[in-house]
């Protein structure tokens, strides 16, 4: 089996309202992408979240984030742009997103670029489906990525 | 890009399942109020499971831990199965106590190396501690997957195992499937070994709590996903028994329930308390390294509990490959249900404790009522008083590094990343009242 350019990982609770977004937005992609592109989805797990993020060069997390900002807003930004302070203090988990990339890195088990896509969610009860505005974020989501794997040759 | 707005200084949600609070008052130098609180997504589940079929039981508890799905369906199906009057044994039993195996080593591993291990090493976080020692955190990865393996294999999917059902297995695994897994358990053999002697040589605080221990305790086997509920302090019930002898409590500043022993009060439930009311049914191999190490047969050092979690790695590890070599591929996957209204109970030993599940369902298996209680909320009141106890020791810290010894004590118990803190809200308040 040849190595997949890029691995999409969706980041979430299906059952915990918006923050299904992750998860969703790589359901929707897997009847539509090429061999190109490897899907998985995390709960994460930070022990799995490392093999993942080995699975390809490039690699793009989507999970759902709170910021305060408009439900269904979706935020981007690279690696390189990641906050250098860790937070930890304030976390009894490495579950932390940005955590489990700092480790693969040290680690040395990423070997290319990452990217993160955060929609931001308004409610995260147990077993509440996602609100409509991060649903639609969710889609604009998928399409982006799916030009944006066409654009690479990937798809 | 589709972004309206663009900004780094966001607050990753990551996972939303563990939020927790924890908030210390000291007034004048006094302790006057520590209170932990963590929100507990099974008081949810038990409302969404009623009205639904009993076979949904295992499939939605499942889906409250990420990290101990396999506690769940155990739970869950023996109290279903208790519910009709029937019981699993044999080949099928022995599966459940194989997939079990593997999430203890899975659930201890990632708990004692990515979590635990950075506090006594005097590190922020597994990532600061593996720029130093890659070696430990990549020999805890392996091991880890060792544990994998097995929940991939026996479960069906290495998340949310998805063969388990009540009255035993939508698929049993084949002889050969299993022995696949043998070499590299054999290399976790030694592993565990090693880890036990490291995480054995940190510097522990001097505490010890007297605590009451509540565990599943069986006869022949050191308990894993059966037997009766036993104190060191004289209970010794029947699962069924659970809630003449056990109660829980609302606390108005939290949405989560505390339990008590009824007329007594705080318990501890998880490794310290299996360890400490069932060490003479671990194997002599894995006693005798307790024993080399400095674990004496009891336990009562919260701090102690990473190097009880080596002991029961190595323990399943050991287990895992016995029970792959007495293993006989079942001519049936399942037994036949005798669907009939009932009550039922179910307890097996989650990583973290005892998890204890009861179902009412009717004559055609719908669950009528849901009763859930997790480990983290048995162990709630423990967690306070071991805050309590290491406050008064170090109340002359900063705060930060107040701060820091309160989160080690808290993560001595392994709150799960479901059932507990991720986005843990600190609060060390010093007033004073004179002047």
């Amino acid at each position: 089996m040849t190595r997949p350019e890029t691995v999409v990982i969706g980041v979430g609770n299906a059952w915990r309202g918006d923050d299904a977004a992750g998860p969703a937005v790589v359901e929707r992609l897997r009847d539509r992408v090429g061999p190109g592109v490897a899907l998985v989805t995390s709960d994460g797990e930070p022990s799995r979240l490392l093999d993942s993020l080995g699975l390809a060069d490039r690699v793009i997390l989507v999970d759902a984030v709170r910021s305060g900002a408009e439900p269904g807003t979706v935020i981007t930004f690279t690696g390189e742009e990641l906050p250098a302070d860790l937070g930890t203090g304030q976390s009894t988990h490495l579950v932390d997103l940005v955590d489990a990339v700092s480790l693969a890195r040290v680690l040395g088990r990423l070997s290319g670029s990452v990217e993160f896509i955060g929609i931001e969610g308004a409610s995260f009860e147990p077993a509440t489906p996602m609100c409509p505005e991060v649903e639609a974020a969710v889609d604009r989501t998928v399409e982006h990525l799916m030009a944006a794997t066409r654009e690479a040759g990937h798809a | 890009m589709t972004s309206n707005t663009r900004r780094v200084d966001v607050d990753y949600l990551a996972r939303v399942e563990g939020e927790g609070r924890m908030h210390v008052s000291v007034v004048d130098g006094v302790i006057e109020n520590v209170e932990f609180s963590i929100f507990e997504p099974p008081r949810f589940f038990e409302a969404f499971l009623e009205g639904r079929p009993y076979s949904d039981a295992p499939d939605i508890t499942a889906r409250i831990c990420g990290i101990c799905p396999v506690a769940y369906q155990s739970s869950s199906t023996q109290a279903m199965e208790d519910a009709f009057g029937q019981q699993v044994r044999g080949p099928l039993r022995d599966l459940r106590r194989l997939l079990y195996c593997g999430e203890w080593i899975e659930s201890h591993v990632l708990h004692m190396f990515l979590l635990h291990a950075p506090d006594f090493l005097g590190y922020e976080s597994a990532v600061h501690m593996a720029a130093d020692h890659k070696d430990i955190v990549e020999l805890g990865l392996r091991l880890k997957k060792a544990g994998n393996a097995i929940v991939t294999v026996v479960g069906g999917r290495e998340i949310h195992p998805i063969n388990p059902k009540v009255g035993g297995w939508y698929r049993v695994p084949s002889k050969k499937e299993l022995e696949a897994l043998v070499p590299e358990l054999e290399w976790s053999l030694q592993a565990a070994k090693d880890t036990v002697r490291l995480v054995a040589g940190f510097d522990f605080p001097k505490i010890e709590q007297d605590f009451e221990f509540v565990a599943l305790s069986h006869p022949e086997e050191y308990a894993i996903e059966l037997g009766r509920i036993k104190s060191n302090k004289g209970i010794d019930i029947d699962v069924s028994e659970y809630n003449d002898y056990f109660e829980e409590h609302h606390v108005a500043r939290s949405n989560a329930l505390h339990s008590t022993i009824k007329e007594r009060g705080a318990y501890l439930a998880g490794p310290l308390a299996r360890y400490s009311l069932n060490f003479e049914k671990l194997t002599p191999m894995v006693r005798d390294l307790a024993l080399e190490v400095g674990l004496g047969p009891t336990c009562t050092n919260p701090f102690k509990s990473i190097v009880v979690r080596g002991i029961e790695v190595l323990y399943a590890v050991e287990e895992a490959l016995r029970l792959i070599d007495a293993y006989e591929q079942p001519a049936e996957p399942s037994i036949d249900l005798d669907v009939k209204a009932g009550e039922g109970h179910g307890a097996s030993e989650a990583p973290r404790g005892l998890l204890y599940h009861r179902y009412v369902v009717d004559d055609g298996g719908r669950i009528l009522k849901a009763q859930i209680v997790p480990p983290t909320a048995q162990n709630q009141l423990s967690i306070e008083n071991d805050l309590r106890t290491v406050l008064e020791d170090s109340l002359d810290l900063p705060d930060d590094k107040l701060s820091w010894v309160l989160e080690q004590s808290i993560r001595n118990y392994d709150p799960c990343i479901s059932c507990a803190t991720h986005f843990l809200d600190l609060k060390v308040e010093r007033t004073s009242r004179k002047g």
